[in-house]
């Protein structure tokens, strides 16, 4: 994506435009108009008097909404421009702009005023692969002054409508306004652009007609005000260092960008990034939730519902579905529908089943909702069922993956899926099926959890028991079978033929997180962490530098992702080595500092002794809901927070590079508490 | 619950067990082109069947553009959430409710495997055929 775009967004659905406000579909760039994973819009271009008025600023005012002031250039330096244009849009069932143009001569003047459009309603996938295909009809019309345009392949339907306030002469391209502005005069119109679609129940229970807003200063004003209730909700982080808080009042705004109302459960889980992931991902939202715990924990409880709504209850291997399995991933576009994709949902994760459960544990010991965990007990006994019928395909002990959708299936299904990321220290890529380690650290972790549940909730203590026989037992066999003596440290995975994957990798970190490593083994690893072959400056890189595949631009293979930098940290604190995670935050912070206080999904494993600088990745997305979230995770590590029963646990451990530093008002089954902190020497 | 009276009726459907729905109560309308067609009608896991009287009150009602879709989705060849994204299925009044019990039917009727082992086996067996 091109640097000059400017996003605004709400849930799934956005609206990319280059920094003018136009869009311009192109093969190179995302713009347009999203919904549910179709671009509605593809080409909405302002021109007055046939000219392309000039850009002057773009102020970003929300996450969903946004001006763009233009001039209307003269040509020349020596003339100053005399019309000044003004575009103001904000998201919400398709987008509505505000278009304003003052006279500053003393003449009046004439214009004509176009605006093109256009809507190629593209599947998000289709955009993605560069590859349209439409099967279907597009149609445009013009329908009682409003612009139709639409797209129609069987019952799938998809339709634009754009209206607006002022009279315009309305054609099957464009609307134009023929228009006279008197001496210091202007002339404003709205235009609502509204995206409609057939599918099942709207998010808000009616498909929205366009309307016109003439006149309001603030469209959307329920954002506006939900946003303000979102960040007050929140508790409040003091710090001396001022790029600390802003870095957390931004992951708290971009959190709030990312939430999908799937309308079906009430409350929103968080989608996964901008552009490609906006959508429901079932290891983005519930690593997202966690991270997000303490700080918006209603994240947690829709994410859980949503999820569990849809776990698999069938055996479909086009979606590498079976039963009990969470979902990877759920598209609502043209190729999910047709079946051209397997989204509908695919269930391509071998984790996130895993993760489920550890969020339901999570989430209770934070809440103390155990009505929520009461309803959950079929789906957590369907997930625990899967994890052992299933994951485990040879009955070895151990959770492996291998796609049954061999076309459009994904080789990986740990959250380094991409076709590389699994391979030995020679750089050959391990065969299939993969037991990679931290599928079987997230086990022993569910397992160890979901008997807490059992005893507490569900009162089934023989099941507890059998639970936390089955991860003991894993635990051993694991500490055996994924440990290499020579290099000390865990495998990254057992490859088909059951050979040890024996490239350093972040991996070993989200074993600490499980509490899966015996302790000597962890001390180990630990060095591994933080040596410069793992540890950047900035975070850790999912590959050492030295291993066969090790590529400080690979996107599994050498990046840094703040995420699993966070999930590291998580595991270094739990095994009670608090420098080095405080280490870690302070390098993701530091670097969030330098990425404008937004971190990205991943940035180059470049060393921050030779760059000084994080260096972008260059196709990450931004917002991303993980990396949103890593920020909130390392201010947990670094307060030490930690429920226990009914209180909440504060054993600060802060790096001389944070001061002090206050959280207030941490919600939580305690009510509300505040955590205090400062830095001192840390042994 | 009705369920238990149509249970009683000796020579009437008998209630289905279905272990996705278990705790589950619930009255769902299934429509066909905007006519009641059908009544599932969920007690604790158990579900029957049976010709809607009407417009009956339901939980929620599951609007099917037409019989086909029905069947396609009975033959286990129409996903539901394709359905809904085609626009042929469209849940109404409590949709994670209506979203629930059709996920759950599938299972009926289209029993999985007991595990990823015993498919194993199944597909030696077929091979072996």
């Amino acid at each position: 994506m091109r640097v000059d775009t400017v996003s605004i967004m709400d849930g799934n659905e956005f609206v990319v435009s280059d920094a003018r406000g136009d869009i311009e579909d192109s093969p190179t760039d995302t713009l347009g108009l999203f919904r549910d994973d179709t671009r509605f819009l593809s080409r909405w271009v302002l021109t007055i008097n046939n000219l392309r008025p000039k850009l002057l600023s773009t102020d970003d005012l929300a996450y969903y909404r946004v001006n763009f002031f233009l001039a209307l250039a003269t040509g020349t330096i020596y003339l100053d421009s005399r019309l000044s244009v003004q575009r103001q849009r904000s998201v919400g069932d398709g987008f509505h702009e505000e278009l304003t143009l003052v006279n500053h001569d003393k003449q009046p003047v004439e214009l004509i005023v176009r605006l093109e459009a256009a809507a190629d309603f593209a599947d998000l996938f289709e955009v993605k692969d560069d590859d349209l295909n439409k099967k279907g009809q597009l149609y445009r019309r013009v329908e009682g002054g409003s612009l139709i345009l639409g797209y129609r392949r069987g019952t799938f339907q998809r339709k634009t409508v754009i209206t607006s306030s002022s009279p315009a002469q309305v054609s099957e391209d464009d609307l134009v306004y023929q228009i006279a502005i008197p001496p210091n005069g202007r002339w404003c119109t709205c235009l609502d652009v509204t995206a409609i679609s057939n599918i099942a129940q709207r998010r808000n229970g009616v498909e929205r007609e366009a309307k016109h807003d003439h006149g309001v200063t603030k469209p959307r004003p329920e954002l506006e005000a939900n946003l303000k209730e979102w960040i007050s909700a929140a508790p409040k982080l003091v710090s001396a260092r001022m790029s600390l808080e802003r870095t957390y009042q931004r992951s708290l705004v971009d959190l709030a960008a990312l939430r999908f109302h799937a309308g079906v459960i009430p409350g929103a889980l968080p989608a996964a990034g901008l552009p490609w992931f906006m959508a429901i991902f079932g290891r983005d939202s519930l690593i997202t939730s966690l991270q997000a715990l303490p700080f918006v924990p209603g994240l947690a409880s829709t994410t859980l519902r949503t999820l569990a709504l849809v776990q698999a209850r069938v055996f479909d291997p086009f979606r590498d579905e079976e039963p009990g399995k969470i979902l990877h991933e759920l598209r609502l576009g043209e190729l999910t529908a047709f079946e051209e994709r397997p989204h509908s949902p695919y269930y391509g994760s071998a984790d996130s089943t895993m993760l489920f459960l550890i969020l339901l544990d999570e989430y209770e010991r934070w809440s103390g909702d155990r009505a929520l965990v009461a309803s959950l007990e079929r789906e957590a006994r369907a997930a625990i069922d899967w994890i052992d019928r299933w994951g485990d395909r040879d009955g070895d002990g151990f959770v492996e993956y291998e796609r049954r959708n061999s076309e459009t299936g994904l080789e990986n299904q740990g959250w380094k899926d991409s076709w590389d990321s699994i391979a030995f220290a020679d750089g050959t890529v391990a065969s299939t099926p993969r037991a990679t380690c931290e599928l079987q650290g997230y086990v022993y972790d569910a397992k160890v959890r979901t008997a807490r549940l059992a005893r507490l909730v569900w009162g089934d203590p023989a099941w507890a028991d059998r639970l936390e026989r089955d991860a003991e037992e894993l635990k051993e066999h694991f500490n055996d079978a994924f440990w290499i003596p020579e290099r000390g440290f865990f495998a990254l995975a057992l490859d088909g033929d059951k050979r040890k994957v024996d490239s350093l990798t972040s991996n070993i970190g989200h074993l600490l997180w499980s509490g899966i490593a015996d302790r000597d083994k962890a001390q180990s690893c630990v060095r591994h962490l933080m040596s410069e072959a793992l540890f950047s400056g900035w975070g850790v890189r999912t590959m050492a530098v030295g291993e066969g595949s090790f590529n400080p631009l690979g996107y599994h293979v050498g990046t840094v992702w703040p995420h699993d930098t966070s999930i590291v940290a998580w595991g270094l604190w739990r095994y009670g080595y608090r420098q080095e995670a405080a280490r870690l935050a302070v390098g993701i912070l530091e670097a969030a500092e330098l990425f404008h206080h937004r971190l990205p999904e991943a940035f180059a494993g470049y060393a921050r002794a030779v760059t000084k600088y994080p260096v972008e990745y260059p196709t990450a997305c931004s917002p991303q809901a993980w990396a949103t979230g890593a920020p909130l995770l390392l201010l947990r590590i670094v307060l030490g927070l930690d429920p226990l029963g009914d209180h909440l646990i504060i054993d600060p451990a802060l790096p001389d590079a944070f001061g002090e530093l206050q959280l207030l008002d941490i919600p939580g089954r305690w009510g509300r508490m505040d955590a205090f902190g400062r830095a001192r020497h840390l042994t | 619950m009705e369920t238990g009276r149509h249970a009683q009726q000796p020579a009437g459907p008998q209630p289905l067990s279905v272990s996705s729905l278990a705790g589950l109560s619930a009255r769902l309308r299934v429509d066909v082109g905007g006519q009641p067609a059908w009544m599932l009608e969920i007690h604790d896991g158990t579900f029957l069947s049976r010709p809607a009287a009407g417009a009956e009150d339901a939980d929620a009602v599951l609007q099917c553009d037409s019989e086909e879709t029905v069947a396609a989705f009975k033959r286990g060849e129409l996903n539901p959430i394709v359905a809904m994204l085609q626009g042929r299925m469209h849940p109404e009044g409590d949709a994670a409710l209506a979203i629930r019990v059709i996920q759950g039917l599938q299972a009926v009727f289209h029993p999985p495997p007991a595990s990823a082992r015993a498919l194993q086996v199944e597909d030696g067996a077929r091979k072996e055929r």
